[in-house]
Formats: C-alpha cells, structure tokens, sequence
C-alpha cells in the first residue's frame, strides 16, 4: 500500500507491505535516489489509547499526536513534526484536482489558537499582497495575519472577539 | 508570623509561594480566572477564591475583586508574585489601605523606582555609572534630535513607564528617528499609561547581568550576587544563569557592591534586582533599571546561595530582620534556568491547548517549578511559560551537562514547546565559552538555519508512524464495513 508523506517541504513516498507479524517498508525521499528499507515488527508498533508505542532501530519512542487543521503534529520527546498523510485514494484525488488547478490555497488557517481581536478584512473587497487582514492573539501576544497575495475575500468565517481553534478556516478568497 | 496569605498570581509561581508558604506553616489562599479552574495552584492552594472572567483585566489586574476576596478570607498579607499587579503602586497601596500586609516594597518606592526617568536621578546621586543620554522626558522631536546627535548613533528610546520589552525602540539612524520615537510614546500611553520616553546611548551586542538585593525595614540591605541574562529574544529573557561566567572577580565585586550601596540609599526592602547593561570588550556596565519584585529567574541564586527568597521576603513583611548579613552570604557553584514555554520554537508564536504527557526531569541537584502537569490545558489568556526547569554543578561545566540530561528527559507532548530550542542553546559553541550577548538567540540561533534543528529523533519515526497510523485506520474502516457486509440485510430475510 503506497503512502505519500509531506514534512518540513519534503514529500517522501512509503510503500508498506503487511505481512502476518510484521511491516515491510520502503521509504524514499521524492527527487532522492536514496531509499530506506525497513522492517518493523507489529510488537514494535503499538496504538495505545492515546499514544504510540513505537520501537524504532532498538530505541523507544513515545509519539503523541493532536490535529491543526488537515495536518497531523506528532510530538515525541522534546521534537514535533508537522505532517500531511495521503493514501492511495488520496494521491489519486490530489492528481487529478492538481491538474485541473483546484489545488491553490485559497484561504486562511489560523497559526495558532486565539482570540480574534481586529478584523480588518471585508467581504468582497480586494487587498494588495502583505496588507493586513486580521489580529489574533493568544498569551499577550498579538500576531497580524497579512494577505497572501493580491486577494478579493470571497467570505469570512469568524467576528471579533471569536475565539479560534488552531488550523480553522478564517477567510476564503475568490 | 502570618497565618494566612493570599497570593495575587497564577501560574508557576503561585505555585512557588504556596510551597514555602507551606514550609512556614501559613495557610495559602490562591485565586483563579473562569480559565483557570484546573490550574495546579488552584489545587494545591489551601483555599481558592473565583476572582473573574479569563481576561486578566477582570481577574488578576482586578484589584478591586482581590481586595475583597483578601477582606473575606481574612488574610493578613498578599503576595503579587511576578508579572500583573507586583509593580503596580496603586496595587500595593490599595492592600495597605484595607489594613493588610504587602509582601513587597513600599507603594511609593515601587512609584520612583518604576519611573525609569526618577530611578536614573536617584542613582545619579550615589555615582552609579549610567548610559549617556537624555536628563529628562524629551518634548519634541527637535530636542530628539539633537540629543541623538550630542551621543552619536544608534540610541535607544524607551518609555519611562515601559518594561516586559514593551515600549522601547532602537534607532540606527536619522530617518528612524521620528517613526521611532511616536511609536514608543504610542506604546507607553497604551501598555502603561505614560507616553513620557526619554533617550540613551545603545550598546550594540551587550550582556545583561543584574544583581538581586535584599533589604528589611530596619535599614539592613545586602546582595545576593548576579545573574547573566543575556540569553534573550525581542528583550524577553529564555535562560538565565549565576554566576556570571568569565567576568572579572574585580568587576564582580565593584557590581555588587554599588547594587548594594544603591539599595540602602533607596532604604530599600524585600527583594529588588538591579538590572545592568555590560560590555564585555571594555568591561564597563551600565544601570539599566531597578525592578521591585521577586524575577522569573530567583530560583539561580538560591541555588548557587542556598536561600529562599520568598521566605525571606515574607518574613521581612512581618517585619522581622534580616536573616543575613552580607558576610553570610557566599555563591557557591552554578545554577542555570531555562524557560520552558508554550510556544513555537521556530516561529515564537503561542501555542495553548491540552498537554497529552508532562513528564519533569529528576536527578542529582535538578529543580523544577512548574505549572503543568498530563491533562492540564495551557489556557491562552495568559504568558506562555509553564516550567522552569533548574540545575546546580559545583562547575558550570558540570550544570550544563546536568542540564543536558534533564532536558533530555523533559517529555511534554500535545503542545508544542520550546524545549528543542533549548538543547541548541546548551550545546552551542557561544554558549559553552559564555561569549554570548544578547543579540545571540535572535542572530546565531533562530536565524542560522540549522539543518539540524529538529533531528534530535529521527525523521523517519514521525514518518513511519504517521503512515502507519493513516494504515491502521483504514484497516480499522474496512473491518467495519466488511462486518456491515456480511451482516443480514433485507435480501437475506
């Protein structure tokens, strides 16, 4: 089964073979002739109720994992990692909505979760790359979220004073 | 002796006071925000008042509420910690005005020395070495201007009220100027209500070292010793440590001594720290500020002193002497502080939420004051730091390696934290040698882009695991509908 991974701007590509005790994997870095091969028992790889065991190269890891937006964060000792996971039916979707140009980012996510203290933006109006849309701000700390690119706001999801979860959709361009 | 005091903070270092309060056998009576009901204070506190809504302005800037939830519980002190009212005169005075105690200076020491414009006065009179700059508040831009020039460029420009790193602004050049100086009169009127700002020359790539004093009622002052903390980002300090390593036992001295000298000028009582710019090249410091308050990073020079300062500070409160005297007191060691937050520690943005597992380094000489504990959710109303994790060696060298495994041991999962960056810092050649200033997080940390920044486990764990899990997911899916397949349906009756 053929798995594409996106972390830290890099895609790799897994393609997982399940045997009856075990997981046979090849993993290779998109654009890298290099490709990594592992075996890994399904003793070393075990779903607790809120974490994962995982034993990797003789070495434990405790993963924890929460949600921002469509992306997984994996937590394990002091390092977090930002992913995107597709299966095959999704790499599929993504082929074919990449070629008929559906795929551009056409909204905004919030970075992180706050309270929404200024909104400038409005509906329908345009505004030029880098001009400011909204305020968020969590732990006194305000954090100006400026338009990405030329955009004509299409809609807008929150009011002042909402209060946003991490990844949830705020604006969406035309 | 207090029987019960009420501790005006949240956070770690409600925490903080709890515990020695505890040890002294008074009775600790905290308060909390709607955010804060679970918070570890509130459980560990021997009694909790609801004080307001999340928005600190309602609860713990709330001085109104908090007097009288102090009247009610009838408590005979109140102890604002760090941070919210613990530099707020009118605070202090409101606490005396109801007939209790505060555990800190005198409502109108906190107000001269809290004016950085009146503090610079008063060390003027005790030949205390100040940067060149402005004598007074500057009225215009053309006064501005020609202050600038009288010291040369860059100066920096700050708030006679400001503080946290608020209301200060650097300035390169002429141009910047007049932008600059709006800016931080803007900064002043809207975070403390002054827009007086005055001038100073800037010292490019400092080390900043403070000095912690103590004073009592009766007129006793005396040091505790310095701090470094030069370990910064946008004038927030990240770690601290004690002694300052490779400064002259000769400037040492001269440092501690004039804090000391400038405390029993003031008449200064409970903890105060004397905050410093140092130029390492020249070996000549400058009096940056006086803060009234116990700091963030106390817990270095009790390590490396063998004190603890909120104990003293309650008991000066009462009234009673001075434990020390200066001769008493020695430095023993080094002690190091890292901050751990909740935050991003590539972007620095805030990073609230529930913590899946919290799990504190231990070990020969670690200690840890700490708020957060599995389960407990970060609310996003207040400061994102949540622990500080501390380590004494009798070398430095044997603290940061002390340090080092301590960190390696920290686990909080769920959010995300600084904790990756602070094992760069440990381990960064600036660091180990002590040649860092600070300008060294911002230039040699965050922006170097180390490739190695987050390698600290192994890539292919995160990406093995999160395809494994997507794999597992799925199996789980098919395995649903394949028994919803075979379960009877209206064909098979």
């Amino acid at each position: 089964m053929k798995f594409k991974v996106n972390m830290k701007n890099k895609t790799y590509m897994l393609d997982i073979i399940e045997h009856l005790e075990e997981w046979h994997i090849e993993l290779e870095e998109e654009d890298l002739e290099k490709k990594a091969s592992y075996i890994i028992s399904k003793k070393d790889f075990v779903e607790l109720p809120d974490a994962v065991s995982f034993i990797f190269k003789n070495k434990s890891h405790v993963l924890h994992s929460s949600k921002h937006g469509d992306k997984k964060i994996l937590f394990c000792k002091g390092s977090h990692r930002s992913l995107n996971v597709l299966n095959e039916e999704e790499i599929l979707r993504e082929e074919i909505g990449a070629g008929s140009g559906l795929q551009k980012s056409s909204s905004i996510l919030a970075g992180m979760p706050g309270k929404i203290v200024e909104l400038y933006a409005e509906v329908g109006k345009t505004y030029k790359k880098g001009s400011p849309l909204l305020i968020i701000e969590a732990m006194k700390m305000e954090n100006e979220i400026q338009a990405p690119d030329d955009v004509c706001i299409k809609e807008i999801l929150v009011k002042k004073n909402d209060n946003v979860e991490s990844g949830e959709r705020l604006i969406s361009f035309k | 002796m207090f029987k019960k005091i009420l501790i005006a903070n949240r956070g770690e270092i409600a925490v903080r006071i709890i515990r020695t309060a505890r040890t002294m056998g008074i009775e600790s009576i905290a308060i909390f925000s709607e955010e804060d009901r679970q918070a570890l204070h509130v459980l560990l506190a021997d009694r909790a008042y609801y004080v307001g809504a999340a928005d600190a302005k309602e609860s713990y800037l709330n001085i109104k509420n908090i007097i009288n939830i102090a009247k009610k519980a009838k408590v005979d002190a109140i102890h604002p910690g760090y941070g919210f009212l613990s530099e707020d005169p009118n605070f202090a005075q409101a606490v005396i005005d109801a007939g209790i105690i505060f555990i800190g200076p005198s409502p109108k020491l906190i107000k001269k020395i809290g004016d950085k414009l009146s503090a610079r006065e008063e060390m003027k009179k005790i030949k205390m070495p100040l940067l060149p700059g402005s004598e007074d508040a500057i009225k215009s831009i053309k006064e501005a201007q020609s202050v600038a020039e009288k010291i040369g460029y860059p100066i920096i420009i700050k708030a006679t009220a400001g503080g946290g790193g608020k209301g200060i602004a650097k300035v390169f050049k002429q141009e910047e100027l007049e932008s600059a100086l709006i800016k931080c009169k803007k900064e002043g009127l809207v975070y403390f209500n002054d827009d007086r700002v005055f001038i100073e020359k800037l010292v490019i790539n400092p080390k900043h070292i403070e000095v912690q004093i103590f004073g009592d009622q009766k007129g006793n002052v005396v040091h505790l010793f310095e701090r470094e903390c030069s370990a910064q980002r946008r004038n927030q300090k990240i770690l601290e440590e004690s002694p300052a390593h490779n400064l002259k036992p000769s400037v040492r001295k001269k440092i501690c001594d004039l804090s000391a000298k400038a405390g029993k000028h003031l008449k200064y009582f409970s903890a105060g720290t004397m905050e410093f710019i140092y130029e390492p090249h020249s070996e000549k410091f400058y009096f940056m500020e006086i803060n009234p308050r116990l700091q963030v990073e106390h817990p270095i020079t009790e390590m490396t002193v063998g004190v603890d300062l909120v104990k003293e500070q309650i008991r000066v409160a009462a009234g009673l002497k001075l434990s020390w005297k200066q001769s008493d007191l020695k430095s023993q060691g080094h002690a190091i502080e890292l901050r751990i937050c909740a935050e991003d520690p590539k972007t620095f943005l805030p990073n609230p939420g529930t913590i899946s597992l919290c799990q504190h380094p231990q070990g020969p000489f670690i200690r840890v004051d700490s708020c957060a504990y599995s389960g407990y959710c970060v609310p996003l109303s207040y400061d994102p730091l949540i622990t500080k994790i501390i380590a004494w060696g009798d070398s430095r060298e044997t603290c940061i390696k002390r340090l080092t495994t301590a960190i390696q041991e920290t686990r909080i999962t769920g959010i995300k934290t600084n904790i990756i960056l602070h094992k760069h810092i440990l381990q960064h050649p600036m660091f180990t040698d002590a040649t860092y200033h600070t300008g060294f997080i911002e230039k040699n940390i965050i922006n170097k882009k180390h490739k190695e920044f987050f390698s600290f486990v192994n890539d292919h764990v995160f990406i093995i695991t999160a395809a494994l899990q997507k794999l597992k997911s799925k199996n789980i899916n098919s395995a649903h509908q394949s028994v919803w397949k075979n379960s009877p349906t209206e064909d098979d009756f």
